[in-house]
């Protein structure tokens, strides 16, 4: 049995949807798209290319309270709202996926772990990739990890469920029951490409190459690339405090290698003072560490670090180079 | 699911001033059963906290036998460190862990064990030293190096006293004074004073990023094996538990990964000695 919904009927079950969730989705902002808590679905935009920010700022937020503490009593924020993501694309549900591994890790991330796990993710595949996008060429251009997933079949969107939640999700009137899969296989639409094929054991060979100094030179060290990075999880930690110095609360906040004081520790020694080393971590960790550690990159080829860099600091064409394409 | 950002209570017994600038702190888990089930090895470390300046990164300095209470031997080196500092008996701080590896122990018994610590570097192994000379008769001759900037920076005094009756100690600084009549130069230097078996032996090194890297050249000359040259690394940490990202070199979290290392792995790290 297969499902299907009609796309006008998309305001009405987040509607439904919004009695018993925090309905998080695109929306437009000016020229771009965001994800947003929807006060109004009909501000819904499912065929959208990219937000400027990825789902981790809901997931991950920043700054995220850790504890309150007054005088010597520590409470820990509860927050046991029910969040659906509708409307994420494949790439962006990979990402999540790749945080996963990392968040459910030995240690556990309590806080990312309850948000994830009080989640139901709606994926919607991409019709639209942009000029910076390179997700086919990274595989996540398949939809993984997802609870429902909806792809434009014209007049409606063909529904799949991936989990027991998903399938409770469209348990309900909205949803018709078709007797063929109706699917539209969608066309492959990435305009950029790029060759990761072993980029990792390439990369072994090139810590000492000398276009780490190059992009060290242009690279600003602002960490936007991190900031709009859908994997990037780095974070600081911060203790804010009122002004009887006795109550506050421990934050943490989106941190990225790129900054310069994110090896310095205390006495000043910076393990990673040279720009050239931060630029060079990034990628490293991405296509490297993280690759030995779980098998994947964690990169997604969503794009956003290409559109948003003030030097035009392009990934594919970093990693066209190093491989000497 | 219990919440692994969230520190347990612990009062100061005591504190003790080891030099200007470093002290020794005498820690107790407010809740009996936590104090009783806080078990670690010697080169774990803690996360100590004080709300409203933030947490630090500390070795762990007592040896799991005393087990009553723990050690931190903390050098006043930023925020944390500086309200610590300031901190009398009875006060609260906030504690987690024990996180990261350990030294070998087992597996290094019946070996002969060289340590070299520079500075607050004995910290860590003297958790380890006091350890093994608990357990003296497990391991063959122990032989341990310290040097310090000067003589007013050198910690545990009394306990290199003390450990001297029982193993070889020697001590440098790297610039004496009038009072000092002992051996002057870098902690390296004092390799050159001492017979060391390679064959079945391994050594501790310990000490600011810039002497470990010279240490460990001098000890590998002597010719012990890659593997057998152990060393912890320090970094940026905040979580404690490989998530915060900043303590991360090559493919390991020092947080997790170590801090305890070996030179043989260190060799495959890249950016490891720096």
């Amino acid at each position: 049995m297969f499902r299907k919904i009609k796309k006008e009927n998309i305001v009405k079950i987040v509607e439904k949807l919004m009695k018993d969730y925090d309905v998080v989705a695109p929306v437009r902002n000016e020229k771009r798209f965001v994800f947003e808590k929807i006060k109004n679905p009909e501000k819904i935009v499912l065929d959208y290319d990219s937000t400027i920010l990825p789902p981790k700022k809901f997931l991950l937020p920043s700054p995220e309270i850790m504890i309150r503490f007054d005088n010597d009593k520590i409470t820990i924020p509860e927050n046991n709202k029910k969040t659906i993501f509708f409307g994420i694309h494949p790439c962006d549900m990979n990402a999540i996926n790749l945080l996963d591994k990392v968040e459910y890790d030995e240690y556990k991330d309590d806080y990312y772990i309850k948000k994830r796990e009080n989640s139901v993710f709606v994926c919607v595949d991409c019709t639209k990739a942009n000029e910076y996008c390179f997700c086919e060429s990274m595989g996540s251009d398949k939809p993984e990890g997802y609870d429902v997933l909806l792809t434009d079949i014209g007049d409606y969107y063909f529904v799949e469920t991936g989990s027991r939640k998903g399938e409770e999700l469209v348990e309900n009137g909205f949803f018709e029951n078709v007797d063929k899969n109706e699917k539209i296989e969608r066309k492959k639409n990435c305009k950029r490409k790029m060759n990761i094929e072993n980029f990792d054991k390439i990369l072994k060979q090139k810590f000492d190459d000398k276009i780490w100094e190059q992009l060290g030179d242009k690279c600003l060290g602002c960490g936007s690339c991190s900031f709009v990075c859908p994997t990037c999880y780095c974070y600081s930690v911060k203790d804010i405090v009122d002004l009887s110095l006795k109550k506050g609360e421990r934050r943490r906040v989106w941190d990225s290698c790129l900054l310069v004081d994110f090896a310095k520790v205390a006495g000043g020694h910076n393990f990673r003072e040279k720009r050239s080393a931060r630029v060079k971590q990034r990628m490293y960790h991405k296509e490297l560490y993280f690759f030995e550690k779980y098998n994947y990159s964690a990169c997604v080829g969503c794009g956003r670090c290409i559109r948003e860099c003030p030097v035009g600091i392009d990934v594919t064409d970093v990693i066209s180079k190093i491989r000497g394409d | 699911m219990e919440n692994s950002y969230i520190p347990n209570s612990a009062v100061i017994n005591e504190v003790r001033n080891l030099t200007y600038d470093t002290k020794l702190f005498k820690l107790q888990f407010k809740d009996k059963n936590i104090q009783k089930n806080f078990d670690y090895k010697p080169g774990q470390f803690v996360e100590i906290g004080v709300f409203g300046y933030g947490e630090a990164p500390i070795s762990i300095t007592s040896s799991p036998s005393t087990k009553d209470y723990f050690e931190l031997c903390i050098k006043n080196m930023g925020n944390v460190t500086n309200k610590l500092h300031q901190m009398k008996k009875n006060d609260m701080v906030y504690v987690r862990g024990p996180y990261g590896n350990s030294f070998p122990f087992d597996e290094v018994k019946n070996k002969d064990i060289l340590f070299v610590a520079g500075g607050i570097g004995l910290a860590p192994l003297r958790s380890l030293i006091n350890e093994m000379l608990a357990h003296r008769n497990e391991f063959g001759k122990i032989q341990a190096l310290y040097g310090a900037r000067t003589p007013e920076d050198m910690i545990f005094t009394d306990e290199l006293e003390e450990w001297s009756k029982r193993i070889k100690v020697l001590t440098t600084v790297d610039k004496g004074d009038f009072r000092w009549k002992g051996n002057v130069g870098v902690v390296g230097t004092l390799l050159t004073n001492i017979k060391a078996e390679t064959e079945n032996a391994v050594a501790f090194v310990c000490g600011p990023p810039i002497m470990i890297k010279f240490v460990i050249q001098d000890i590998v000359k002597l010719g012990f094996r890659d593997e057998n040259i152990i060393t912890t690394l320090e970094r940026k940490m905040q979580c404690g538990i490989g998530k915060c990202g900043h303590c991360n070199i090559g493919g390991k979290y020092v947080c997790t990964d170590g801090p305890v290392f070996t030179y043989k792995q260190i060799k495959e790290l890249p950016e490891a000695l720096q």
